[in-house]
């Protein structure tokens, strides 16, 4: 006989965590940088499903942003692991970061106020910048001030990849988008970038895609956030060409 | 990666393992395909040094052997040369897909009857669990494995399986754990209130509720509160605040129209005593943590009666129940609308089986005192030459008698049939008799 639970509804209703990659596809990023980009979204992706098919307590949702002279969303929305696919991004123009903060600032806002963020039930989102150098928009810090009134950026965990950049103003840049010089990270060769991206966003996603485990004693009171970003420094130890 | 394919574990002079695959990384450790003498097993091998406590529990553990055949449970310790530890397990057969595939929709067990066979088997393995002294300590949505035709059940991540009132530190995943447990509550000692079976029971029941109605008990409405769902908003949803969707009276956090699909439909079709014991798991047990909670031989007599009384509609094949606890019966099906069919029921102690076809008696409707609440004795079949008469096939290793409405007396062997038909009674044993109303 037939399994007529079918019509019983399709299944649990799960939180929402969002992926988002934040990524300069500005000219100085072509060649083997967007390559590496590239190669490693397509990692992560083949490691998603995974992470999804492990977990009731969350729907991974992804998105991405690509900067340049403009800022564009790759898709109008954030799309489930089996949704999203990704096309190879080239380069082209100048460094818009200020763009790219007024897009992610109206993308985590909730659905009925004209956003993307989920109206009931969302987790603190991922959020992954990875740029070459400095914007080439300067009134970028203003546009940062208005980014970080918005709740879902505050909460996030942010991480930013500094592709051999070397300057202490650009590396001050991401820091301000991070919150934390801890999670700015120096990336010196395209392999390093392709490891970085995917243990960043592989590790972040399974550990905030489970509601927290607790124990007792070290690591007690530890938010997903911080057990998240412990993860990921274990793991980078073993990254040669990385420093944080 | 600690090891590589091929790579060779020498046990001793004469045992060695031999590891064949890299099967995941589980966050406490990683887990591989070895082999040893000839058979497979998996290998699970701890990142950090664990503490000794923790290497003589688990070396406990696998001296004292599993409660039942229904723990993956560790087979054989071994110490590395660095001072780490991991353990022998049996693999998972390939026939069981992940309690979180069910909860997902990926995975649909083959019927309602089937979910509850393995609520059951969840329910009689976390008795003998705790009957042995242990307590399980960290129940959650990745620790069940599901057989999704037959309704078996494995219980996986058996690591912090410790004797109750002991404790490794582990306190649990969110969503599914006591809420003393995420407050960090004291208890009469002045310590902190650590998992045991009493915290056990409430995680079991939430399960239960998830298998059931596929949705968390404590999420509704007041998941709206809160903007984003981070930690504090979950201490308060499951440990300060916790609220039971259908609290009877606490209307405040029900389940969400449109988001919460799955928990409306399924609820309304639930038996009233179901509710009634989660209810009382998850209201009074929310304080009550050793009166309130429903033990697993509770759940044990609800979800076999709740069994006992499913019937399937005759035009869709949807599953449900008689009602016979119910403030009404149902009369027509719950799905398409047509009328119920008339079937007659087993009687027998305080058990009503309704006896369609390919229902089953157990010997726990036979025997009270018996635990074999997933041991068939017997199933409902229709006649081959003249479908249109049922009996009851038996599977016992002694005769029973009948008597039929006008007094005649008949032995059927163990393995005989009972024709259904009504008011014939059957004495199963010198205690046990049954009538067929």
């Amino acid at each position: 006989m037939e399994n007529k639970d079918r019509m019983l509804g399709e299944g649990i209703a799960r939180q929402e965590l969002n992926l988002l990659f934040v990524i300069d596809n500005s000219g100085s990023m072509e060649g083997e940088k967007l390559g590496a980009v590239n190669n490693a979204i397509r990692d992560v992706m083949s490691i998603m499903p995974e992470i999804q098919e492990d977990t009731s307590d969350a729907t991974i949702k992804i998105s991405a942003l690509k900067f340049s002279d403009d800022a564009k969303w790759v898709y109008s929305e954030p799309k489930t692991v089996s949704e999203f696919k990704w096309s190879d991004i080239s380069s082209e123009g100048g460094t818009n970061l200020s763009g790219a903060y007024d897009e992610l600032a109206k993308w985590l806002t909730k659905k009925e106020k004209g956003g993307q963020m989920p109206d009931i039930g969302g987790v603190a989102p991922i959020i992954i910048l990875m740029t070459d150098g400095m914007p080439t928009s300067y009134d970028w810090q203003n546009h940062l001030d208005s980014l970080k009134k918005k709740g879902w950026f505050r909460v996030a965990i942010k991480y930013a990849l500094a592709i051999g950049i070397d300057t202490q103003e650009a590396m001050d840049v991401l820091s301000k988008f991070t919150g934390n010089p801890e999670t700015v990270l120096k990336v010196y060769t395209a392999e390093a970038l392709r490891k970085v991206i995917k243990v960043i966003a592989v590790t972040a996603s399974k550990v905030k895609s489970n509601s927290s485990t607790m124990g007792v004693g070290a690591g007690a009171g530890a938010t997903n956030n911080d057990v998240a970003r412990t993860e990921i420094a274990e793991k980078l130890d073993d990254i040669k060409d990385v420093e944080w | 990666m600690r090891f590589r394919k091929n790579d060779t574990i020498t046990l001793n002079e004469t045992e060695k393992i031999v590891v064949k695959d890299f099967l995941g990384d589980g966050g406490q450790g990683e887990v591989y395909l070895v082999e040893k003498d000839g058979t497979n097993y998996a290998l699970k091998v701890y990142k950090n040094q664990e503490s000794s406590d923790f290497r003589y529990n688990l070396k406990n553990n696998i001296e004292r052997g599993a409660p039942s055949s229904n723990f993956l449970w560790p087979k054989m310790l071994l110490d590395f040369d660095d001072g780490k530890i991991g353990y022998l397990m049996d693999l998972r057969p390939k026939n069981f897909v992940s309690f979180v595939s069910y909860l997902t929709g990926t995975n649909k067990f083959k019927s309602r009857g089937v979910m509850l066979k393995w609520c059951i088997d969840l329910c009689i393995a976390f008795k003998k669990l705790h009957e042995m002294g242990y307590s399980y300590q960290d129940l959650n949505d990745g620790s069940f494995f599901l057989d999704p035709d037959t309704g078996d059940l494995l219980i996986c991540d058996n690591d912090n399986v410790t004797a109750d009132k002991k404790n490794l530190g582990i306190l649990g995943k969110m969503r599914y754990m006591a809420p003393e447990i995420v407050r960090g509550d004291k208890n009469a000692k002045g310590e902190q209130q650590m998992p045991d079976v009493h915290s056990d029971r409430f995680s079991l029941a939430i399960i239960l509720f998830m298998a059931l109605c596929l949705g968390n008990p404590f999420e509704g409405e007041r998941l709206k509160e809160y903007d984003i769902v981070d930690e504090q908003a979950e201490y308060e949803m499951f440990g300060s605040k916790p609220v039971f969707v259908y609290h009877k009276t606490d209307k405040s956090n029900r389940p969400i129209r449109g988001y919460h699909s799955s928990v409306l439909k399924r609820w309304a079709y639930i038996p009233l005593y179901v509710k009634e014991a989660f209810h009382r798991t998850f209201v009074d047990g929310l304080t009550d943590r050793e009166n309130e909670r429903t033990t697993e031989l509770e759940w044990l007599k609800i979800l076999t009666k709740y069994r006992d009384e499913l019937i399937s509609c005759p035009h869709c094949g949807y599953e449900y129940i008689v009602g016979y606890s119910e403030k009404k019966k149902y009369e027509v099906c719950p799905l398409c609308g047509k009328e119920t069919k008339e079937i007659c029921s087993l009687h027998v102690g305080r058990n009503i089986v309704s006896m369609e076809l390919g229902k089953k008696i157990y010997i726990s409707h036979v025997d009270k005192y018996s635990s074999g609440y997933n041991t068939a004795v017997g199933i409902v079949v229709a006649n081959k030459n003249n479908p249109s008469l049922w009996g009851i096939k038996l599977a016992l290793n002694s005769p029973v008698e009948i008597k039929d409405a006008d007094g005649n007396v008949k032995q059927i062997a163990g393995n005989g049939v009972i024709p259904i038909v009504r008011n014939l009674k059957i004495k199963f044993n010198e205690n046990t008799i049954g009538e067929i109303r």
